[in-house]
């Protein structure tokens, strides 16, 4: 089942599925147990919540914030549909990571594949093999980010110096943990598109964002704990007290 | 003075002929040179010949900390075969926020870059105030950081001439063979790359990627900016827009490098 962004306001997805390779190959992996939902698992017809099964939609509301002047709140679906469109704006023969959040259905809890592909249903030999440099790439990007948001966040969180060798796996638990929370909001970085979630994890502050649009779609965008000047800016944007 | 707080501000700069250690020590050098301070706190890795080893982060090994005052207190430690210095902790490196202690360290490069490319150097200071509601509401101070950083990384290039450098928010500028391993990266929207490492063929196919950003030559390269607090002009490119191109200069770059290594192999 792929996951995607759903805005109430607009009343659709703010993303579609990867149909562009037949509609058979589920391209976009990442971030099981993810809970930014609605769900296709057709691929091809946006379902409304209430059709989902016993799930319930993360709600994502509000303007991106803040983007540069010439930018709007509207989704650039002509280029975000996906890197098939995004490729054939530039010409190029480039098939790249990642744009669907696809994960199991259970957002409360159990086990966390976190950097999950969804499925492979495409037929014969150049669609397997697609599917797999995707799968590969895909993950190397996954680690990657994973990586870096460790380096550069981790020791405020842990609030000492870090190792990988021992630290990244805790850290990786906090992102899946903060994943989780339904305070979600739009929030830009550069004016980079992205979704947040907001969380209180283990008596501290922590959020982590996820691209919404663009090469990096659905990939790990950050992940930090806010200080308080951060915080009073998310709650803005989230338009909720203190969490 | 407090340690800097996410979104980060990154100034990150790239060398393909100096090792790290020089790298690191000639920047610090440079921010020294331009009015930043050591804080006291640097942090090292310890054993036996380390310090020319390979390695891929600054989170690989157990930190310890040293004090590390001025410049000859840095070199003693670099001295130190059985120690590598992996950031120093700085005030006034990147002129734009005050009282935030800024970070110079090695960018992560992947396991299979190890011993193959260098590590790029970045400067990391706080930049929450180009993101979410703070652009708006801090409009005045992102356009100030972002033309001090703007300024500081024009001198830097102009002095230690790297082969590139960017100005990122929470992105992390890759090494070469990174870049050349996936096109995915988002680092090129403010940034500078040398014609010595790309060539002028590939400078100007960089530079023709970015018809409406603003563009600056600078040393023997050139500056391009899609994000208007980060130039003079105030120009800006779509983000979304300027994401895919930072793609396509990425592949340009990684590229590069590989062809030079190979050059410099033979």
């Amino acid at each position: 089942m792929t996951h995607r962004y759903y805005d109430a306001g607009k009343g659709r997805f703010l993303t579609r599925d990867p149909i562009g390779y037949g509609g058979g190959i589920n391209l976009y992996g990442f971030v099981g147990n993810n809970p930014v939902t609605g769900a296709d698992p057709s691929g091809f017809r946006p379902m409304t919540p209430g059709e989902l099964d016993g799930e319930t939609p993360i709600v994502v509301s509000g303007p991106w914030v803040n983007d540069t002047p010439s930018d709007s709140d509207e989704i650039r679906t002509d280029i975000a549909l996906g890197l098939m469109d995004s490729a054939d704006a530039f010409g190029q023969n480039f098939y790249g990571p990642s744009l669907e959040l696809v994960g199991d259905e259970d957002v409360a809890g159990g086990d966390a594949d976190f950097v999950g592909v969804g499925g492979v249903g495409g037929s014969g030999d150049e669609g397997a093999r697609v599917a797999r440099e995707l799968e590969k790439e895909h993950a190397r990007i996954a680690a990657e980010r994973l990586d870096h948001t460790f380096d550069e966040h981790a020791p405020q969180w842990f609030g000492r110096k870090v190792m990988k060798s021992t630290d990244l796996e805790p850290w990786r638990d906090v992102i899946e943990r903060a994943s989780r929370s339904k305070k979600v909001f739009r929030w830009s970085t550069k004016g980079e598109k992205t979704v947040a979630h907001l969380a209180r994890i283990d008596g501290k502050n922590f959020v982590v964002q996820y691209f919404a649009e663009g090469t990096l779609k659905g990939h790990l965008a950050t992940a930090f704990r806010p200080g308080e000047a951060q915080m009073r800016g998310m709650l803005r944007a989230l338009g909720k007290a203190r969490p | 003075m407090r340690l800097p707080q996410g979104e980060l501000l990154k100034v990150s700069f790239y060398w393909p002929a100096r090792t790290e250690a020089e790298a690191l020590r000639e920047l610090v050098a440079a921010l020294v040179s331009q009015g930043a301070r050591f804080t006291g706190e640097a942090y090292v890795h310890r054993g036996a010949g380390i310090r020319d080893e390979p390695f891929a982060s600054p989170t690989d090994e157990l930190s310890h900390q040293v004090y590390i005052s001025d410049l000859r207190s840095l070199a003693r430690q670099m001295r130190d075969a059985n120690t590598r210095v992996v950031s120093v902790e700085m005030s006034g490196a990147t002129g734009a926020n005050r009282g935030i202690v800024e970070i110079v360290t090695y960018v992560r490069i992947s396991e299979s870059s190890v011993g193959r490319d260098r590590h790029p150097l970045t400067i990391r200071t706080e930049g929450w105030m180009f993101c979410g509601t703070f652009r708006q509401s801090h409009a005045r101070r992102a356009k100030r950081v972002g033309r001090a950083v703007y300024g500081r990384l024009r001198l830097l290039v102009e002095r230690l001439e790297p082969a590139y450098a960017a100005i990122t928010i929470e992105e992390f500028m890759e090494c070469p063979t990174d870049l050349s391993r996936g096109p995915s990266s988002i680092s090129f929207t403010d940034f500078y790359v040398s014609a010595g490492f790309l060539g002028e063929p590939d400078l100007s196919r960089v530079r023709n990627l970015f018809p409406t950003a603003y563009a600056e030559p600078i040393a023997d390269g050139v500056y391009i900016s899609c994000t208007s607090e980060f130039n003079p002009a105030g120009a800006s490119v779509d983000p979304l827009e300027a994401s895919f191109l930072s793609v396509e200069a990425g592949k340009i770059i990684g590229a590069a490098g590989t062809r030079n290594r190979a050059a410099r192999d033979r």
